[in-house]
């Protein structure tokens, strides 16, 4: 039963949207929560032009908290994923850059201000973090590709699909 | 694709919405020069007021009121215990209004601020606002209570009872939890040379 390997892929990628969708809900809440604090933790970047870091404030949480809520009702599921994959891509690299500029960053504006994501999200195992994160993006990836192919299978007949698909069933 | 894109564009827009809708009271652009000034004044008090913990262990040595900026719940939860009279006070940095009867009993002594860590501003806020009441000699402690906890200081729970001098000090005696490491044992009635009556 737990060798079927579509009934794997569908439960791996069912937690792995549970996880990954669930952080970025959580963590978005707190800078929601205090849009004016987040807005100090994305100046302390000194990534983006100081004009622009409150606006980014006010928007950037509420884009991580309806895609984590999309990618967890698996709706939009691919978007949700995609514009994650995006952010993820983009916090690695703001890490980065205050490696880089040897900023420091007392408080990596991640877990909204919640203690117990500190812990996985401040550097350097913040960046550890996002990858493990984005692999598991690359789980839920690999799951929706390989529902399709095998609903696609289904759908054709083996006659259909051409000689070679039928010798090789 | 263009389904794709059209469908992220509306998870963008929703979220701007939002974000609008959230932020109607605050500004969109950032006044560069308040920005400045606290950036400015955190770094003044950082470079002149910050203490590190060999100089926190001395400050209560010589007999500093060390003060918990953080708020009645976490202070409760955990907190640096002094066998000191007064033990740690709390005095939440939004709330000095309601304690400045007990920190009138303390004026003239130095007095060391902690809050969380050293992200948190509470502690700062505090300073601003004891320096308002005529308070001089304060320090800060920006690791606060997670660097206390980080170098093993010993640390209680319970709610801060102290009313004044002699009274049932919410100190070391009682609920501490074992921890070795008693930072000193000061006599609070002797202040500080150093310090400005």
């Amino acid at each position: 039963m737990s060798t079927n390997p579509s009934r794997k892929w569908t439960y791996s990628a069912l937690l792995a949207r549970l996880i990954v969708g669930g952080l970025f809900v959580v963590s978005a809440t707190g800078k929601i929560m205090d849009p004016g604090a987040f807005a100090d933790e994305v100046r302390d970047y000194q990534m983006l032009p100081l004009a622009a870091t409150n606006t980014v404030a006010y928007i950037l949480p509420w884009i991580e908290a309806l895609a984590g809520l999309l990618l967890v009702l698996t709706l939009w599921r691919k978007e949700a994923r995609l514009i994650i994959a995006v952010l993820l891509v983009v916090f690695t690299l703001a890490k980065a850059w205050t490696y880089a500029h040897g900023i420091d960053i007392q408080g990596c504006g991640c877990s909204g201000g919640l203690k117990v994501l500190d812990a996985i999200y401040d550097t350097p195992q913040g960046i550890v973090t996002n990858v493990v994160l984005l692999a598991l993006l690359g789980v839920d990836h690999h799951a929706q590709r390989f529902a399709r192919k095998r609903r696609r299978a289904a759908m054709v007949p083996a006659d259909a699909a051409g000689p070679e698909a039928a010798e090789s069933t | 694709m263009g389904a794709s894109l059209l469908r992220i564009l509306v998870i963008v827009a929703i979220a701007g919405g939002a974000g609008l809708v959230r932020a109607r009271n605050l500004p969109w652009v950032p006044d560069a020069k308040k920005i400045q000034e606290k950036q400015d004044e955190h770094s003044w008090l950082r470079a002149n007021r910050g203490l590190t913990l060999d100089q926190l262990l001395e400050k209560i040595d010589e007999g500093a009121v060390v003060i918990d900026a953080r708020g009645a719940d976490a202070y409760a939860d955990g907190h640096l215990a002094l066998n000191t009279d007064p033990p740690v006070l709390n005095v939440p940095a939004e709330e000095i209004d309601q304690h400045v009867d007990r920190l009138m009993k303390v004026l003239g002594y130095p007095l060391v601020l902690y809050c969380t860590s050293n992200t948190c501003e509470y502690a700062e806020e505090l300073y601003e606002s004891l320096t308002s009441y005529g308070f001089r000699d304060i320090w800060i402690y920006f690791p606060g209570y997670e660097g206390i906890r980080d170098a093993g200081l010993p640390t209680t729970t319970g709610p801060d009872s102290w009313t004044g001098f002699g009274s049932d000090p919410n100190g070391i005696a009682g609920d501490e939890n074992g921890e070795q490491g008693e930072p000193g044992d000061a006599d609070p009635n002797t202040p500080d040379d150093g310090a400005e009556p």
